[in-house]
């Protein structure tokens, strides 16, 4: 890595820094950005003031499924589909992009429920072939299901929620709609 | 005062601002402001390059620039109904706009 571009470096360590930000894992550093292992664990330290998160990610096509998440998955990966399809940006920017979007959809404060990583696994899942859109019958909306699984008679999460969802945590994972035309109080600003 | 004569000023006026807010949200972030306007580049890029006689003069119609962008019964039908009391309905709307074909030219 000696004779690496200093140009080339510091914007890997721009990216880095803003995925940091988004709250990437490491794996996901390690995939996207040319850093050594032993300078992105630095960086972290000195970004977040703690080390990074031990341990594999969680990785399992399972947990998109589940009604909640499945929604937020949803919106999240609408956006990045649009951003990559109809905008100059693609991969980790459009990545990004979408997730900020996403972040938009939730209360402020609030931990979202689509952490940055998992967000970026799901894109990683539907490259694999892992995933798929299946177009609900009712407002035609596309959600995450799994692969190869038969679309003629899919509702959505939306239009049919499970007989026991709970709308209080629908609630509180969202934020709520602000009256058009009003602005929203200014928020103390967050850690 | 002439009522007709009123809402067409209205109207221009409403396309005077839908242009500027839109220049404004292309220069500012080009990918996000795509996506909240629904254009293609094609159309992104025209509206960010017109100059401001050319977007006044656009503007002065007396018929509206944007367009409602749910076009389909079902999908409006599905945004007004309230599943579970409307808690999911800012990010159901996102979603269904999100898939929606782009304004495009041609």
């Amino acid at each position: 890595m000696a004779s690496k571009s200093v140009v080339l470096e510091a914007t890997e360590i721009r990216l880095a820094i803003e995925l940091i930000g988004l709250g990437a894992r490491l794996q996901m550093l390690e995939a996207e950005t040319g850093l050594s292992r032993e300078r992105l664990v630095r960086l972290y330290k000195e970004i977040k003031g703690v080390s990074p998160p031990k341990g594999m990610l969680p990785f399992s096509v399972d947990w998109f499924m589940t009604w909640l998440p499945n929604i937020h998955a949803s919106l999240f990966y609408n956006i990045y589909r649009f951003l990559e399809r109809e905008t100059p940006e693609t991969g980790v920017r459009a990545l990004m992009g979408a997730y900020r979007l996403y972040l938009e959809h939730v209360e402020s404060g609030q931990e979202p429920l689509l952490s940055f990583t998992r967000a970026w696994i799901l894109v990683r899942f539907f490259d694999g072939g892992m995933l798929q859109l299946s177009q609900c019958q009712k407002c035609r909306g596309h959600f995450v299901a799994r692969a190869y699984e038969p679309q003629a008679n899919f509702v959505c999460a939306i239009c049919r929620p499970p007989p026991r969802a709970c709308q209080g945590r629908a609630v509180q994972s969202f934020v709520q709609p602000r009256t058009a035309g009003l602005r929203p109080e200014p928020v103390a600003s967050m850690a | 005062m002439n009522g007709g004569e009123n809402l067409l000023a209205e109207v221009r006026e409403v396309n005077l601002s839908y242009l500027l807010l839109a220049q404004r949200m292309l220069n500012e972030d080009y990918a996000t402001a795509v996506f909240r306007l629904g254009f293609s580049k094609e159309v992104a890029d025209i509206v960010r390059r017109l100059t401001l006689s050319q977007t006044v003069k656009l503007a002065s119609s007396t018929s509206l620039l944007c367009r409602f962008r749910f076009d389909e019964g079902a999908l409006l039908t599905a945004l007004s109904q309230d599943a579970l009391g409307g808690v999911l309905q800012q990010a159901h709307t996102t979603l269904l706009l999100a898939s929606q074909p782009v304004e495009q030219i041609g």
